[in-house]
This record gives C-alpha cells, sequence and structure tokens, in this order.
C-alpha cells in the first residue's frame, strides 16, 4: 500500500486546494460583480417589471426570518438532543428515532414548503405571512440541529458525566454544568451549518411567507415578507441584469456576518473549555 | 468521625439482570482506616465500591439486597438521597477523567453544585484540596490553566482533590494508580496512607504489593464472595483461607 501513498497525498491536497481556490475566486467573482453593479451609472433604481428599487426589505426580512428561526429552533434541537442523548436511554424506539430524524434532515426544503404551506399557510389560518414562514423554516431547521447537537453531546466522553454525578450532581446538573459546556462549540458548528441552510432557502418562503413583491418593510409578523434568495430568484426572472447581481452579493455578505457571529459565540463559550493548550 | 465504623454491610447481594455479583457480603468498615479491596477480575470489587456509592444506579439492570449503613442510615434503600451520599462518599476512578476545564474549574466543580458561590470561600477551598493532595505548589502559578495540561500522576492527584473538595467522609479508589508510572504510583500510595487521619479511604487494587503497603485491613473477594477480610498483615502473612494463600501468592486467579 506505501506504494500508492505519495500519490494518494498529492491527490489530497490537490484536492484541498483546489476546492479553497475554488471557494475564494467565487466570493471574489460574486462581489466583484455586485460592486460593479453598485457603481455602474445606470445604478440600482433601474427596476423593470415592477421589480423592487430597494433592497433593504429583503435584507431585513431574511435577517429577521434567520434570527427568529434560530430562536424556535436552537432550544427545541438542543432540548430534544438532550433528552435523547442523556435520558432517554437506549432501545430500538430511540434508535429508530434517530434514524428517522436524520432522513429529515435530508429532506428536501421544498417538501418543508408544502408541509408549511399545508399546516401554517393553510391549516392554522396564518396565511401567507412572517410567521408561517419562520414555522415552516424552524420546521425545516430541528432535524438538523437535533441530529449535529446528539452527536456532539453523545461524543462527550462517559468519565466527565460519571465523574459529575460521584461528587454528586443530579443527570440535569450534570449535563448543565459540564455535559453541555463541552459539547457546545460542536453544537454551534451545527448551528452554523443550520444558518447556511434556511438563510438559502427560497422555496420553502415563496410557499408560506413571501409575495411576489414586496417593496415596503413591514413590521406586522402576519404580513408577508421579503426575503434576499427569494428576491433574487424573481430578479433574474425579470430578466433585470442589475438585481441579481447586487442581491447575490448581499446573500452573502450577510450569511458570512451570521457566520462571524456564530464564530464569535463559539469562541466566547469555549473559553471555559480549555483544551490541550 | 466519631462512629466506629464507616460502613455497616449486611447480608448484600447485588445481581446484574439474572447474575450474581455480590452474594450476601456482611462486614463492617472501621473508620479512619484504609481498607484495601482485592481479589481476581470480576470477583465484584468495584462493584462492591459502587455499591457504596450508588454508582451502580447507571446502570438499568442492577438489583440489590440487604443493607449498607452509613452513618446510621441505610443507603440500600432505593429512596436514599444519592446527591447526600456523593457528598459523604467521594470516587477517583481508574482513568483519570479531569473535566476539559481549567484546574481551578475542576476544584471548584463540586462545591458550585452544592450551592458555593462566595469567591473566597471557593479560592479557599480550592487551595485546601489542593493542598492536601501535595499539588498546591506545583500548580498555583497556573490555576486557570487546563487540567489536561496536567501529567497522567497529577491529573489523578487533582481528581482526588476534586474528590476532596466537596468535603466527604469516605473515600473510595478504584484501581487509582493502575495507569501511573512507578514515581506516581509512590506519591499516590504515600497519599492514601495520609488520608487515613481525616477519611475512611476503601481502596480496589490488582496490585498485591500495593495493598500489603498502604492499607491497614484487606477485603478478598472470590466469585461475589467474602472469602476472607482481617488485618493487612496477618492476611498477608498468615491467611485463614486456603483460597486467600493461593490468590496472593498467584498460583491461583
Amino acid at each position: 500500500m506505501t506504494r500508492y501513498e505519495p500519490a494518494i497525498i498529492l491527490l489530497l491536497r490537490a484536492t484541498t486546494w483546489g476546492v479553497a481556490l475554488l471557494t475564494i475566486a467565487f466570493i471574489i467573482f460574486v462581489l466583484l460583480n455586485g460592486a460593479n453593479a453598485l457603481f455602474s451609472a445606470s445604478g440600482y433604481s433601474s427596476g423593470t417589471f415592477g421589480m423592487p428599487t430597494d433592497i433593504l426589505p429583503p435584507l431585513l426580512g431574511s435577517l429577521l426570518l434567520t434570527i427568529t428561526t434560530l430562536l424556535f429552533a436552537l432550544p427545541i434541537g438542543i432540548g430534544t438532543a438532550i433528552w435523547l442523548t442523556e435520558f432517554a436511554g437506549q432501545s430500538r424506539l430511540i434508535d429508530y428515532l434517530r434514524l428517522v430524524t436524520i432522513a429529515f434532515s435530508a429532506l428536501p426544503s421544498i417538501i418543508y414548503g408544502l408541509f408549511g404551506m399545508a399546516l401554517f399557510v393553510l391549516t392554522l389560518g396564518g396565511g401567507i405571512s412572517f410567521i408561517s414562514g419562520v414555522g415552516t423554516l424552524t420546521c425545516l431547521l430541528i432535524p438538523t440541529i437535533v441530529v449535529i447537537s446528539d452527536e456532539a453531546l453523545r461524543s462527550v466522553p462517559q468519565g466527565y458525566r460519571t465523574a459529575s454525578l460521584a461528587l454528586g450532581a443530579t443527570r440535569w446538573t450534570t449535563v448543565r454544568t459540564a455535559v453541555l459546556p463541552i459539547a457546545l462549540s460542536s453544537i454551534v458548528t451545527g448551528a452554523i451549518l443550520g444558518i447556511g441552510r434556511i438563510i438559502g432557502s427560497a422555496a420553502p418562503l415563496m410557499l408560506t411567507a413571501t409575495v411576489f413583491y414586496s417593496g415596503t418593510i413591514s413590521f406586522s409578523p402576519f404580513n408577508p415578507v421579503a426575503a434576499l434568495p427569494v428576491h433574487l430568484f424573481y430578479a433574474m426572472g425579470a430578466s433585470d441584469p442589475i438585481a441579481p447581481s447586487v442581491t447575490a452579493p448581499l446573500l452573502l455578505v450577510l450569511t458570512l456576518v451570521l457566520y462571524l457571529v456564530a464564530f464569535g459565540v463559539r469562541r466566547i463559550s469555549s473559553r471555559r473549555i480549555t483544551a490541550n493548550e | 468521625m466519631n462512629s466506629q465504623f464507616a460502613v455497616q454491610v449486611s447480608g448484600l447481594s447485588v445481581w446484574f439482570g439474572a447474575e450474581y455479583v455480590l452474594r450476601n457480603l456482611t462486614l463492617d468498615l472501621p473508620s479512619n482506616h484504609v481498607i484495601a479491596v482485592i481479589g481476581p477480575s470480576g470477583c465484584g470489587k468495584s462493584t462492591f465500591l459502587k455499591t457504596l456509592n450508588r454508582m451502580n444506579d447507571l446502570q438499568d439492570n442492577h438489583r440489590l439486597s440487604g443493607s449498607v449503613v452509613i452513618e446510621g442510615v441505610n443507603i440500600a434503600d432505593p429512596h436514599t438521597d444519592v446527591v447526600a451520599l456523593r457528598r459523604k462518599v467521594g470516587m477517583v476512578f481508574q482513568k483519570s477523567n479531569p473535566f476539559p476545564f481549567s484546574i481551578y474549574d475542576n476544584i471548584a466543580y463540586g462545591p458550585r453544585i452544592h450551592g458555593i458561590k462566595e469567591r473566597e470561600r471557593l479560592a479557599e477551598i480550592v487551595e485546601e484540596s489542593l493542598s492536601r493532595v501535595g499539588l498546591w505548589d506545583e500548580v498555583k502559578d497556573r490555576l486557570t490553566s487546563s487540567a489536561l495540561t496536567l501529567s497522567g500522576g497529577q491529573q489523578q492527584r487533582l481528581c482526588l482533590a476534586r474528590a476532596l473538595a466537596v468535603g466527604p467522609e469516605i473515600v473510595l479508589l478504584d484501581e487509582p494508580a493502575t495507569a501511573l508510572d512507578p514515581y506516581a504510583t509512590s506519591l499516590i500510595e504515600e497519599l492514601i496512607i495520609e488520608l487515613r487521619t481525616r477519611y475512611t479511604v476503601i481502596m480496589v487494587t490488582h496490585n498485591m504489593q500495593q495493598a500489603a503497603r498502604v492499607s491497614d485491613m484487606t477485603l478478598f473477594l472470590h466469585k461475589g464472595e467474602l472469602v476472607e477480610f482481617g488485618p493487612t498483615r496477618q492476611l498477608f502473612t498468615k491467611p485463614r483461607e486456603q483460597l486467600t494463600e493461593q490468590f496472593i501468592t498467584g498460583r491461583t486467579r
């Protein structure tokens, strides 16, 4: 086997660099295009086909949708994972539940869109609105958060739990003061992946939360919202050369900003966890 | 400790599923002694130890009968307050398991979960506990660095200090020196001998020399049954039972 080793290592190195360069090239391309469009003479006000001229409503809409969804999905998802790993014990049913959760986390987002439309928009009478969108995105995100938190919690060595219990901690205290802090940085990584999944979802929002064009900002959760990916989708259809060039980099920048916030949270949260230095 | 016996065991049997692990043990463990528990692998030594702080509860299929009285309370009773019990009966495990927190936070963990919040009091406990295991001078300048930066022997002493920080009266040691080098082992052994003045120490060990060096009393278990319990010197030099003699001389398992 050693005969192939140099070749394999070379291949791995090439793919790593390839992926890195491709990503960087992609980001630069999108940002350059965006800057070009922003500063071009025509500007970003040449809306055609009734397209929005203002980028603020979808930007704000996406931000609020993402943050509100996280507020619901994180506690529910992490709570479920805690129950699964720390309290549910071992049984066929629990194994089955895990499997189903993984399957759900891999479901295409349009399925969640249809489900959200049936449940939140029609059955619960939420209509096409911000809350219907948040409900749908929450359903979409929970399985991902559960799967990743479950994995993170299960990778916390059993020895930490026994140590804590032997000191007289209850099981809940053990989870709260030892297991969760140790698993937190992996859980935040999961949340970051979750942000990526919901912020770019156009399909579920188009069915539940957005209308074709909403040029104004509504602060009522019962009204439709605008969102960047949906905006981008319609802008493409409207054969407006400018709008996509501006929207795409904005979506990219917004995602990056949210990632940075999450990474900051992870740094702060893991400060107490001092691994091998 | 004012009572003569730290632990009084009578008619104790433990099962895992349908299998007997301990069979009808009756014995009294004297206070402020080091008691070694010896016997071949699978004889129930660890199970016996974990009965004393109810850590066997973590296993679903475990069942016990008989009584184990610590300070007048039968802790074999399923309604026992295990939190209170585990404050009184500390434990150190074979594999050292410091939390991936700072040295300070490791020691403060126990006191904190039991509601001690004042900084000065915590600092006091940390210093006292670390001093008691001879670690204070080694780590006092780096209390905020990770416990995982310590050597194996230091980590095990840290775990002992962490157990002492909640103020136990009985300390259970489950093969505390098996994973350590000879020097770290001798440090731990010296510590165990010192601990006797304040605590009752019950220690499982596979090392006969270690049992002979540090313990006052030795308990020999075989297939879940109590074969012999007596002063260590007598048990090792003039064992009453043939099985004991065969075991300590390595002729049977």
